[in-house]
């Protein structure tokens, strides 16, 4: 399998049927991926929804029980070295050695990664007050992660996974990483666009720097297009019934329903104004829509299989 | 003319409106109250990117938008410009598009409980701000 | 790769140099206080446990904090290949064992040889290398248990149960040691991969991982026998502890006392002479030769049988003998200071072989003291300031205890007894003793197999009872037998009596450990006996396995083969794998069985794809 197979239409990331079993539960489940290169992808899903996993299995670190993944057009379990320094990875827990002061880090980054940029590394870590002789221990959670960033950003990769970086960090660090993420992403200076992947569960951030949204459940892949378009299909519905609401079986793409100072309250998914008729068919008095923001409508659409206590 | 002009906008997340209809809006706006002047020249799409700290895809799609209608020109190598003011729309389409912002504006106010004379009174003062700039 | 290794050196400098320091106290003090170069096997057995413990430890705890899933994929997800990254870890674990295990030895045996008269040989220096290798496999096995699948992490500690198991001496095990230490450092990089935990998947690794595991299945299996004879032991019928012991078996035979036996050894007597014998065990006094060398020295071993020192007391000098030279180096108890060399007869002769002090005799005058190595049988003569030899037996057999009996004086070889008259033991100067009587220890059973020796003096000549009954419990040994033989003033050797004494453990359970399994087991007492020198003293004349042993360990092999072949079908392993598999088993029995459970996990199992578009769940109503 040589590079001259993995041309600009590529996916960056392919899995086709990927399983992974933990004991009796699947934490990717015949998962079918595909993400092109370039641009800022968001993957969203709920604690359990196989993020972490996808990764480890994507960069050769977990076995996948069934199916295949393909990262940079090379088989996952078959990552060479060279190809490892193509892809950036960060992550919450992404545990540097503790016991290692920055500038040895730092160092050993230089010296291993061929396409290191200094001055790249130099802006990010300018954000945050890291000097080079504090152990990674002694830094505090955003400048770890920051260091993280800037670490991986030097490496110019032509893929950067971001895996929740932002967890934990106070609003001065996200918005540090935010602008560093954006202002890299941004510089291209003629090389091939890097593609960023970003999990995340902060609306706000996504909104703001995604090019593309995927939606992960239990490990399936439920929607995956740019983030106003998955906005664009859910539309809030407001609607006053006297007497007997229909059944919420009966709701066509119900998502969710809230009965507040008796109005009935709807979040539908792929409705028109055909729903309008249903509700007054159902008996509604006024009925009236409006579109919702993009973390409402994530959220209603995670929410959907949740379990919640039974409506009396 | 040289120097691009500063864009005092502000994109709010959360917010049931895409960023790319706020930028929109907020230049529109801008436009049509006069802060903004004809041949003024835009901010960069990424120097307003990372003002707003949104992705730059973006500012260059609300860009797109407005160029496409009619607000803003493209100068080759130069950059964006405020277009000379014209009539952009038909004159139906402007009477669809006041129905519509009339329709939302009344649907957001209606669960407030205001009475209509304060929310004229407001919607008033508001417009005023529009009605010395607006040429025909 | 050199950042890592640096990285790692200063991460445990602080632990490195406390240790040490320990260690260095530790030796600095026992130092003054005995001779470390003297210490007999048990105290290197210490000191290498714990050499063995503190490798461990850095291993389990340098592997342990890397093999998190976080720091395991910051660790491998670089430009570096697993192996190098591997290489340069391992490296700094080196390092630091060198400096804390091999370097406090050299410096405090460097002192020793520079600052004392003590005897510091070339196999002391290679202590270190040893207390090195030792700390090494410790610290490959603990990082193997913390970095492979965990269903198979424990066979690292096979290697362990080698090393101090192996009969090798000096540079050969040293050898074996680096042979301990590669294979598990293959092991360890077999496991270092981004995948932790995956199982050997080449022929290769399999093999390297599989055997180990074998073995340890095996000694787990035998500490299991262990554990049966215990329960055995409780409930009360087993023989050793019966109060009173099965008739005619070997444990009785070793509970009665030495006129019993000899009187119990004469009733199986066809000899006409039986009776006169019986009158006169009634009214000798029995006796025996004393064995002082339980184990033999060898050139260049690194440990000690027992300290090879002994002191003059007229003199005031202490004799230690130095491999290097093959002689005696004196240490004045004086003053501290060299007090010369001392080797065989007026030349100074090297010895041939190590010798070993054997205690005093009433003989000898004060001061001197008696000296065995190999075949001979040397006397220290403090007045003279001279060793010489004398007694000589014939080439090939070991001197190994002597003793008087009565006037006279007896030696104990490993093929015969010899009575040396008394008269001739006087005068140093007269040459070589001759053995007025050679008894030959009667066959078939070898020196291992005998359990005692006992005689009684007799009008004309003695009277002499040989059981062999030592491995009587294990398939090493002879089927036991006593014999009587008697001498006379004229030198011959009759048989009088020989009879074959009852096995007290049924075979099923004397032979337990082969038939568990015929090959590990026979690869276990090779890997005990691998460049080792032939130990004359455990010598024996092993029985050959019965035949229902053989068909039991034929059934155990078949039995296993046949579960093997029925679990393969599970496992996705391409036919030539499966046929390797149940092959394996046919030949090596239950540890192969559990092993291939071990190594090759089922295929986890995954379900068909649901239908495409799953209807949605009846969602969530919230009632305010």
């Amino acid at each position: 399998m040589n590079d001259s197979l993995f041309t600009p239409e590529t996916p960056v990331i392919h899995t086709a049927g990927l399983c992974k079993r933990y004991g009796r539960k699947l934490a990717l489940d015949h998962l079918d991926l595909q993400i092109p290169r370039g641009g800022v992808h968001a993957i969203v899903g709920a604690n359990g929804a196989g993020k972490s996993t996808l990764f480890r299995v994507l960069l050769g670190f977990l076995p996948p029980s069934a199916g295949s993944a393909t990262i940079l057009g090379r088989d996952s379990a078959r990552l060479r070295p060279q190809d490892r320094a193509r892809i950036g990875f960060v992550n919450e827990e992404h545990t540097l050695p503790g016991w290692m002061t920055v500038a040895a880090v730092t160092a050993m980054q230089r010296h291993q990664y061929p396409g290191w940029r200094q001055p790249v590394f130099d802006e990010v870590i300018g954000h945050y007050h890291v000097q080079p002789a504090q152990k990674v221990s002694q830094l505090s959670r955003g400048e770890r992660a920051g260091f993280n960033l800037a670490l991986a950003l030097a490496q110019t990769p032509e893929l950067l996974v971001l895996d929740e970086p932002t967890l934990g960090l106070d609003v001065v660090a996200k918005r540090a990483f935010l602008e560093s993420l954006l202002y890299s992403n941004a510089a291209t200076d003629g090389r091939a666009a890097c593609t960023v992947i970003y999990c995340s569960h902060q609306m706000e951030e996504i909104e703001r720097v995604a090019d593309n949204l995927i939606i992960l459940e239990r490990g399936r892949l439920k929607h995956m297009s740019a983030p106003d378009d998955f906005r664009a299909r859910v539309t809030h519905w407001v609607a006053d019934i006297p007497f007997k609401a229909p059944d919420p079986a009966q709701v066509p793409g119900l998502l969710e329903q809230q009965q507040l100072d008796g109005l009935h309250h709807y979040l539908v998914l792929d409705q028109d104004d055909s729903f309008g008729r249903f509700l007054r068919a159902s008996g509604a008095r006024s009925v009236q829509s409006m579109p919702v923001s993009l973390d409402r409508a994530v959220n209603s659409f995670l929410a959907q299989h949740h379990a919640a206590p039974i409506a009396a | 003319m040289s120097r691009p002009q500063p864009l005092m906008i502000q994109i709010a997340t959360g917010d049931a409106r895409p960023i790319v209809k706020q930028i929109v809006d907020a230049v529109r706006l801008k436009i049509a109250t006069g802060e903004l002047l004809a041949g003024a020249q835009l901010p960069s799409v990424r120097g307003l990117a990372q003002q707003l700290t949104v992705n730059p895809n973006t500012v260059a799609k609300a860009y797109a938008e407005l160029t496409a209608e009619g607000w803003l020109d493209a100068r080759q190598g130069l950059g964006l410009y405020v277009a000379t003011p014209r009539q952009r729309l038909s004159d139906g389409e402007r009477e669809r598009r006041l129905d519509d912002a009339i329709q939302r504006f009344v649907h957001e106010v209606a669960a407030l409980d205001y009475p209509p004379q304060h929310a004229l009174a407001r919607l008033d003062d508001a417009l005023r701000v529009l009605a010395p700039k607006k040429l025909a | 790769m050199w950042d890592l290794f640096k990285a790692e050196l200063l991460r445990f400098r602080g632990w490195a140099i406390g240790i040490a320091g320990l260690h260095l106290l530790v030796l600095g003090f026992l130092t003054r206080v005995v001779d470390l170069g003297q210490q007999p096997w048990l105290v290197h057995l210490a000191f290498g446990i714990a050499y063995g413990a503190v490798g461990g430890l850095l291993g389990l705890y340098q592997m342990g904090v890397y093999r998190r899933p976080g720091t395991w994929l910051n660790l491998l997800h670089r430009p570096l290949a697993p192996a190098r990254t591997a290489a340069a870890l391992l490296a700094a674990g080196a390092v630091l064992l060198a400096f804390t295990a091999a370097l406090p030895v050299l410096v405090v045996a460097g002192w020793q040889a520079g600052m004392t008269a003590r005897v510091v040989d070339a196999r002391h220096l290679l202590l270190a290398l040893a207390g090195l290798q030792i700390a090494g496999c410790g610290y490959l096995a603990g990082a193997y248990a913390m970095l492979a699948n965990r269903r198979h992490a424990a066979a690292g500690l096979v290697f362990l149960a080698w090393l101090p198991a192996m009969n090798a001496i000096g540079l050969a095990a040293l050898a074996l040691q680096m042979v301990a230490l590669l294979w598990l450092l293959a092991l360890v990089m077999l496991a270092f991969q981004p995948d932790l935990g995956a199982p050997p998947r080449r022929w290769g690794a399999v093999l390297l991982t599989a055997l180990p595991l074998q073995m340890g299945v095996y000694l787990v299996l035998l500490l299991l026998w262990f554990g049966v004879e215990m329960l055995w032991i409780m409930q009360g019928s087993h023989p050793n502890n019966r109060a009173v012991p099965a008739p005619g078996g070997h444990n009785e035979l070793e509970r009665l006392d030495d006129r019993a036996r000899l009187l119990a050894g004469l009733a199986a007597s066809a000899s006409p002479d039986a009776q006169r014998l019986r009158e006169q065990v009634a009214l000798s006094e029995p006796m025996g030769i004393a064995q002082q060398l339980r184990l033999l020295p060898h050139t260049g071993e690194l440990t000690n049988v027992k300290p090879m020192a002994f002191d003059d007391t007229q003199r005031r000098v202490r004799w230690t003998f130095s491999h290097d030279s093959m002689r005696l180096q004196g240490l004045s108890l004086v003053d501290g200071r060299a007090a010369g060399t001392l080797g065989v007869g007026a030349a100074n002769a090297a010895f041939p072989v190590p010798v070993l002090p054997i205690g005093r005799q009433p003989f000898l005058a004060q001061g001197d003291e008696l000296l065995a190595g190999g075949n001979t049988l040397y006397q220290y003569d403090s007045l003279a300031g001279r060793v010489m030899p004398r007694l000589q037996l014939p080439a090939g057999e070991l001197l190994l205890g002597v003793s008087m009996l009565g006037a006279h004086l007896g030696a104990l070889s490993d093929k015969a007894a010899y009575i040396i008259d008394g008269r001739l033991l006087r005068n140093p100067g007269q040459g070589l003793l001759q053995p007025r009587q050679r008894v030959p220890l009667p066959g078939p059973g070898r020196f291992g197999d005998l359990s005692d020796l006992t005689l009684i003096e007799l009008v004309d000549g003695h009277l002499f009872s040989c059981s062999f009954t030592r491995f009587a419990h294990d398939p090493r040994g002879v089927p036991p037998y006593q014999v009587l033989l008697r001498t006379d003033d004229a030198g011959q050797v009759q048989e009088v009596a020989r009879r074959a004494v009852g096995f007290d453990y049924p075979a099923l359970f004397r032979y337990r450990a082969w038939w568990s399994s015929p090959v590990m087991s026979e690869v276990l007492d090779r890997a005990r006996a691998l460049l080792a020198p032939p130990d004359a003293l455990r010598a024996t004349h092993p029985a050959p396995v019965p035949r229902d042993v053989k068909l039991l360990a034929a059934a155990m092999s078949l039995l296993a083969a046949l579960a093997a072949a029925w679990r393969v079908r599970q496992l996705p392993l391409r036919w030539p794998a499966r046929a390797s598999w149940v092959a394996a088993c046919v030949l090596i029995g239950w540890p192969a069985l559990v092993s291939l459970w071990l190594l090759v996990p089922a295929e986890e199992g995954v379900d068909a794809a649901p239908e495409a578009t799953p209807r949605p769940a009846p969602p969530r109503a919230l009632v305010a």
